[in-house]
């Protein structure tokens, strides 16, 4: 039961702990399984964080040490009270001069971040939390399956490892390049299914072969599915597949789907386009009877013809500085995934210097090498509105609205491509 | 001085961790405000659009307002009476609840302890399901046949030492398929008394036919059967959330055990006992209505090109050539508001009230008006 594998400690925030943290997490997650060299990342990792706390905090400030067996993944969150630093601190770029590109190396959080495959920094209930995140080695395996000939009588399966082992080989075989890269990784697949994490739907004939199937990944809200897989008669089984894939969501807690890149085998008339342009398509699972969104001016004609085009009641609220007290810092958050170099932003505070921060954050991120950098404004939180000419200023332009995908919806940026700093 | 926040990881059992609270539709004038529409018509909680019967609402219009001081009776003594009195069992034989809703909790509660499963259907009446979760008993959901209706052979292989109640929803929410006498008989059989079964028949004064089975009939016969009745649908007393169960007295005194006394209030059980004295005619009336609204809306769906599910209570199940959630914001900016079915496991899938003929003419039209083009 590797869900149930977790190791937790709590001790001093003070350089003579290190050796104490850094041990506990290079014994915990070999003994979920994992290598000695994906061990050592973690502990680099936390190595970086918690020397980068420790001379920056008080000496009777403690630190929560969390290391988890994630079943494809070791994962080790650190937690310490949020005002055990200044709110700048938790910035990745805190450190950094915008004139100097040596001191990046200074960067405890990022130089933490180039050692594992997910950082995520986060705030709630008064204390902050760095989660990393290292993938386990899975082998990549291209099996060339027969062709399903015969037409079978194909039904919903429960997803055992033997039938999603197969379903990955079908998919890389199909699909390729268009699917993700999990897929080449079958053993992956299945303890991605395993751990509760991801969910699947798979469609077997009586003699063990998948002819369809979706994969989707469980959020508390939202849902981002994969799909559909089709291997024979792609529109009636494609049909099954999402069908099943929705009877799988009702009665849970989540509110919509998307699908981020729907394979050509999407049958039309079960999902919705978020943006004229781009293929991501969106699914509410629940009767939505509106909320109101938060909008600096800025956008708020934007959010509106977004709104409109997916008839979603909305009352926007307007929402500008009108010279009010703000905190002196800002702070965002950062949640990287190395190997598809996408770092997604999202704000914890909202601060004076806000538009100087966001900067600095581009700037070490595309120095970082990420090639895409999308920021998530909250249009459920009044004052991130309040970002809007910041973001404005740091080159990031609306893309599409992810209704529910936040407090409330989510406005997606992204950095406009080329944009140099 | 700030205190701790409780730790929810540990104070909250595991199984209410995993649930999600149920968020009911926000008031009439909100949702017109949030979708710009200056009439909303309901169309999504089978209420009875004729409203509470003559009777009922002079029983309401009798009630002193003054009463509000006073409790109400704690275990609705005066409806038990006249309930007894039409069913011919003893007033010992009911428990009204305050809605349907809560009397499933009672029977739930006082049968199911860890461990224990309840059996239901994966598309019908949620509360069954919701209210074993969060009790912490495993809902089995046993899926529809291919015509809709329960299939009583996968039900009884879905039986273990540990199920404790078996629903039967009669005629069924949202397919409108029944159990006729027979089927409901031979089924009983089987169960043999070793489960509850309770049949809920929250739809059943909306079916006009011989062979529908008359459950306050059968539980003189079968000791381990409950039947469960309201008065929010047929007798539009929605509002003031009323229901009731029976069955043998020995059983209805084990359920009495859990129940919370005095959670029916004396207004509900007032009007309840005026909607008793002129049901016939109500009723009649009602299904007279049901019935027009049935067949203008079948033939014009088929007009439209819909399929539909159409079968006995007071509502139908449109299949759509879109997402039902998407066809939902659609229709409730023209004031017309459906029931989206992707919660009720049918997928792009809505289910409408059978109402007077001008609404239903309301929402062809507004049907009409969202449905793609071309086929687009």
């Amino acid at each position: 039961m590797p869900h149930l594998q977790n190791t937790e400690l709590s001790l001093p925030l003070q350089a003579a702990f290190l050796p104490i943290a850094t041990s506990c997490v290079e014994q915990s997650v070999q003994a979920f399984g994992m290598g000695r060299a994906e061990a050592m990342h973690l502990t680099l990792a936390v190595e970086e964080v918690y020397s980068f706390l420790a001379a920056r905090t008080a000496a009777d400030q403690r630190l929560k040490l969390l290391c988890r067996n994630g079943g494809y993944y070791a994962e080790v969150v650190c937690r310490f009270p949020q005002h055990a630093l200044p709110v700048g601190a938790f910035n990745i770029t805190s450190t950094v001069s915008s004139d100097d590109e040596q001191s990046l190396d200074e960067m405890g959080l990022l130089l933490a971040a180039r050692t594992v495959d997910q950082l995520g920094i986060s705030s709630e209930t008064g204390e902050m939390k760095i989660r990393f995140v290292k993938n386990k080695r899975y082998p990549s395996v291209q099996e060339q399956l027969p062709d399903l000939a015969s037409p079978g009588n194909f039904q919903e399966v429960e997803p055992e490892t033997e039938l999603l082992k197969q379903f990955s080989c079908r998919v890389t075989a199909k699909y390729g390049n268009q699917a993700p890269s999990f897929f080449t990784f079958p053993g992956k697949v299945a303890d991605m299914v395993a751990c509760g994490e991801y969910g699947a739907v798979l469609l077997a004939d009586g003699k063990g072969n998948v002819g369809a199937g979706m994969l989707w990944r469980r959020g508390q809200k939202l849902v981002e599915a994969f799909g559909p897989y089709a291997f024979y008669d792609q529109t009636h089984m494609s049909i099954l597949a999402v069908e099943a894939c929705l009877r799988k969501m009702a009665r849970t807690s989540a509110v919509c789907m998307v699908v981020q890149e729907p394979t050509a085998d999407m049958p039309p008339g079960y999902f919705e386009r978020l943006a004229q342009e781009g293929s991501v398509l969106y699914r509410q699972l629940e009767e939505d009877n509106g909320t109101t969104a938060y909008a600096h001016p800025q956008f708020a004609d934007f959010l509106q013809d977004c709104y409109q085009q997916l008839y979603l009641p909305r009352a926007v609220h307007p929402v500008e500085h009108q010279g009010e007290s703000l905190s002196p810092c800002s702070a965002f958050a950062a949640q990287m995934n190395r190997p598809v170099g996408r770092v997604t932003l999202t704000a914890i505070w909202v601060g004076k210097d806000a538009a100087p921060v966001l900067l600095e954050h581009v700037r070490a991120l595309k120095q970082e090498g990420f090639t895409e950098i999308q920021f998530h404004l909250d249009t459920g939180v009044a004052e991130q509105a309040m970002l809007s000419p910041a973001l404005s200023a740091a080159g990031f332009v609306t893309r599409w609205v992810l209704p529910w995908g936040g407090r409330g919806d989510i406005l997606v940026l992204m950095l406009r491509e080329g944009e140099t700093l | 001085m700030n205190h701790p926040f409780p730790p929810l990881d540990t104070l909250v059992p595991r199984h209410i961790q995993k649930i999600e609270p149920y968020i009911p539709s926000k008031p009439d004038d909100v949702l017109r405000q949030m979708f710009g529409c200056s009439v909303l018509y309901r169309l999504n909680n089978n209420e009875n659009a004729l409203g509470p019967s003559p009777k009922a609402l002079e029983a309401l219009q009798a009630i002193d307002p003054v009463q509000a001081a006073v409790y109400p009776s704690g275990d609705a003594y005066h409806l038990r009476q006249k309930l007894a009195e039409k069913f011919g069992h003893s007033p010992d034989s009911f428990i009204v609840g305050n809605g349907a809703n809560e009397v499933i909790a009672f029977v739930i509660n006082a049968f199911c302890q860890v461990g224990d499963n309840i059996i239901t259907t994966d598309k019908t009446f949620a509360v069954y399901e919701w209210v074993a979760e969060f009790s912490g008993y495993e809902a089995r959901l046993v899926p529809l046949a291919a015509d809709y209706g329960y299939d009583e052979t996968a039900m009884l292989a879905a039986v273990d030492a540990r199920t404790k109640i078996i629903f039967i929803c009669n005629p069924n929410n949202p397919t409108g398929t029944y159990w006729n006498e027979e089927r409901l008989r031979r089924f009983l059989d089987q169960v043999d008394g070793k489960q509850i079964v309770v049949v809920d028949e929250a739809y059943g004064e909306f079916v006009d036919k011989p062979d529908f089975p008359n459950g306050m009939e059968l539980m003189r016969e079968y000791p381990n059967l409950l039947v469960f009745r309201t008065f929010s649908k047929m007798f539009a007393l929605a509002a003031l959330r009323i229901g009731f169960l029976a069955g043998q007295e020995k059983l209805v005194d084990v359920i009495r055990r859990t129940c919370v006394v005095y959670s029916v209030n004396t207004v509900a059980q007032q009007a309840a006992l005026g909607s008793l004295l002129d049901a016939e005619e109500h009723v009649a009336r009602t299904r007279r209505m049901v019935g027009e609204a049935r067949r203008f809306l079948e033939t014009e769906l088929t007009r439209l090109g819909l399929a539909y599910i159409s079968g006995e209570g007071n509502y139908l199940v449109i299949r759509l050539p879109m997402s039902d959630t998407l066809a939902y914001r659609k229709l409730m900016g023209q004031g017309i508001m459906v029931r989206s079915m992707t919660g009720f496991r049918f997928p792009n899938h809505i289910r409408v009230t059978l109402g007077t003929l001008p609404v239903m003419e309301k929402l062809v039209e507004a049907l009409g008006k969202i449905l793609p083009k071309n086929g687009a």
